[in-house]
């Protein structure tokens, strides 16, 4: 497994998107910055897996209007997981048997929270239970089912607003479930090559993970974090600046894991207070100053474990 | 392989029984403006059904009120005394339908609305267009007549200056309507406030009433600018039975791109019988942007001082839509939405975003502006 830094410089990327422009996406999507930034570093050889979601309808749902420039699949919400291992069942097949060149063809899903955590978490979870090399799972995480507007999901971090989980007078928080780790839970699966974490910032962080994804040579996942600003109730041109205030509070921790080796690729020093990350969003804008002060002691005791995990090099659990 | 193109008129399918009712379609930007289009539509209607008329209210799903600044759109149907509204289907944008044409942000009248068609596409002969903004009627309909009127409009214009009254845009607009269109009185306004709950708007209302500017317009279609520009025919490749491939899917592409208003839009669709064998969808080739989907909807537009510039790609490299060229740098804004995360990740302040209608047509509009200061965030 190589974990060679692929892109040094943002003036060497490739110039060229395979998802390109022209497409019904909101004004300052995370996700489609994301699907950009992916897309770009898989290249051309790549077969992209939809499962519904917002990447599926403001993308490719009207006629004569699709934006990708390489193979890309729709499935069903929970169909994504399954998919792909179909897809990279048949090109292995089909190689080996000598119908089709042997090459390397990256099978790229592309799924939100709601089509890997939730609804189609079996299937992603079966699809790493292969040993399919260039099978990458991407988790768009923006924290909710913003498609169809602003319903809960299981990675809804504590004391959100959403449609579902509305604040009001009986229940002043909002969410009270806790943001489930994607990331830990593909991790403890035992073929697993390579598990990550990754959000917008730091800039080249996130093409460099789906580059060693994509040569660990088994199933992997990367679980990005991606602002909505439709969901999140913030301004359009915020979605940059929220990825990085999210790292630099700890309330998203870039790591990952090499075959079981834990890395851990940023510490913020010191950690912003996370009042910073949560008061320009709008789904925290009910939240009092107490509310607030338990977030941030919650992250500061996960952090404890981040640290022991880093010392130690292998995983330990956080909660 | 070359592709012969054939030409089509459009033809267009009038609904003669809608178009007996009166239908206001309110136009906005997506999420921005989805709350204050529905107490908008929703008041209307509930005035409406106060006066005996059966009334309803809808948003199509297909017109983007759910995505950010996309632009979208709300519909209002008015049926006639004892002529009950039986048809409850969505309806497009073809014949005399819309009486009142609603923008709640004075970009929408430089673009194409959310079904890619003429903002008058779709409007009665007398339709009122109401206007949220600071600059003069006579400004608005030089506007409308450069960029989205190709038809003959003997209606009125009315303007108002809504956030100047209220942060919720709605009520102060809904006052101005009262005031250009008798069909709907103040009365009956202040009343549904009243059976809505919102009696706290009703000052609003009423200072929108007395602030709004009304004209009486008489155009001619052939005085605009835009009945001049637009083609009466689409150009589509002959059908010859096979398969599809890349040169007439991209015909196809490029035509509905084309495509400046509603009916020809719609003729670009292909046939049955050319969907019969099948489809596939080729996507753009490596390097080139998607051609299907060119209408530039933003309400404000980044500029990039060269002469600052460090060439660090970083506004390439986070650009949502993908819009900026890698080499060398260069806004494609035929693809750009204005969202102003380029503005915010340049590390040397050479990007600044310009209101489009300042950008232009060297207007001010105060109501534009102060979208940055009133923006609230929030259920």
């Amino acid at each position: 497994m190589s974990s060679q830094v692929a892109f040094k410089n943002i003036k060497e990327i490739p110039p060229v998107d395979y998802y390109t422009s022209g497409r019904r996406t909101c004004a300052g999507c995370g996700p489609a910055i994301g699907y950009r930034l992916i897309s770009k570093a898989a290249g051309p050889n790549t077969i992209f897996i939809g499962p519904t979601g917002c990447m599926y309808v403001a993308n490719a749902h009207q006629f004569l209007t699709s934006p990708y420039a390489v193979p890309w699949h729709h499935t069903q919400l929970g169909g994504g997981g399954a998919a792909a291992i179909g897809v990279a069942s048949a090109l292995r097949t089909l190689m080996l048997k000598g119908k089709r060149k042997l090459e390397d063809i990256n099978v790229v899903v592309m799924g939100g929270d709601g089509a890997m955590a939730d609804i189609g978490f079996s299937g992603l979870s079966m699809g790493l239970s292969y040993d399919y090399q260039r099978l990458l799972y991407i988790i768009y995480d923006n924290e909710a089912y913003m498609n169809t507007g602003v319903q809960a999901s299981s990675t809804t971090p504590w004391g959100a607003t959403t449609t579902f989980t509305p604040a009001g007078k009986v229940k002043p928080i909002g969410n009270t479930r806790l943001k489930k780790n994607m990331a830990l839970v593909a991790a403890a699966h035992p073929k697993v090559k390579y598990v990550a974490t990754a959000t917008l910032w730091p800039p080249l962080d996130l093409m460099n993970k789906v580059h060693r994804a994509l040569n660990a040579g088994g199933p992997t996942l990367i679980h990005v974090l991606l602002p909505c600003p439709k969901g999140w109730f913030t301004d359009p041109s915020a979605t940059v600046d929220l990825s990085r205030l999210a790292v630099e509070t700890g309330m998203w921790v870039l790591w990952e894991s090499i075959e079981g080796q834990f890395k851990l690729n940023y510490k913020p020093k010191p950690r912003k207070h996370v009042r910073e990350y949560l008061a320009p969003q709008g789904r925290f804008s009910h939240l009092k100053d107490e509310d607030m002060e338990k977030i941030d002691k919650m992250i500061e005791e996960e952090w404890k474990f981040w640290e022991e995990s880093a010392k130690l090099g292998r995983l330990v659990v956080p909660y | 392989m070359t592709v012969k193109l054939v030409k089509v008129t459009p033809k267009v399918e009038r609904y003669p029984e809608y178009e007996e009712l009166d239908w206001v379609i309110a136009h906005g930007l997506g999420v921005d403006h989805t709350a204050d289009i529905t107490s908008f539509s929703q008041t209307i209607a509930q005035a409406g059904s106060i006066k005996g008329i059966e009334t309803y209210y809808y948003m199509r799903y297909d017109d983007s009120p759910e995505r950010n600044y996309i632009p979208m759109a709300f519909y209002t149907v008015l049926g006639k005394p004892k002529v009950p509204v039986l048809l409850h289907e969505e309806v497009e944008p073809v014949g005399e339908l819309f009486k009142v044409i609603a923008v709640f942000s004075s970009s929408l009248l430089l673009q194409k609305t959310a079904q890619r068609a003429l903002l008058f596409d779709g409007a009665k002969k007398d339709a009122i267009l109401l206007v949220n903004t600071s600059i003069t009627t006579d400004d608005v309909v030089r506007l409308v007549k450069k960029y989205n009127l190709a038809q003959d409009w003997f209606g009125k214009v009315v303007t108002i200056s809504a956030a100047k009254i209220d942060s919720a845009i709605a009520y102060p607009m809904l006052g101005a309507l009262a005031r250009g269109w008798d069909r709907i009185d103040l009365d009956s306004i202040l009343t549904a406030l009243d059976v809505l709950g919102k009696e706290k708007k009703k000052e609003s209302v009423r200072k929108g009433y007395e602030a709004a500017s009304v004209k009486e317009v008489h155009v001619l279609a052939e005085e605009t600018e835009m009945f001049k520009k637009i083609k009466r025919e689409v150009e589509l490749p002959e059908f010859t039975g096979e398969f599809w491939t890349p040169e007439v899917y991209y015909a196809y592409q490029k035509a509905a791109a084309e495509a400046q208003t509603y009916p020809s839009r719609i003729a670009t669709m292909p046939r049955w019988e050319v969907l019969a064998p099948g489809l596939i969808e080729f996507g753009p080739q490596p390097g080139k942007r998607n051609l299907g989907f060119t209408t530039p909807w933003r309400w404000q537009r980044p500029i990039i001082d060269m002469n600052k510039c460090t060439d660090c790609k970083l506004c390439h490299y986070y650009c949502p839509d993908g819009a900026i060229d890698f080499a060398p740098i260069k806004v494609d804004y035929d693809y750009c939405k204005g969202c102003g995360t380029c503005e915010k990740v340049c590390p040397v302040k050479a990007i600044k975003m310009v209101p489009e209608i300042e950008y232009l047509e060297g207007l001010r509009d105060e109501e534009v502006l102060r979208r940055f200061e009133q923006r609230e965030y929030g259920f």
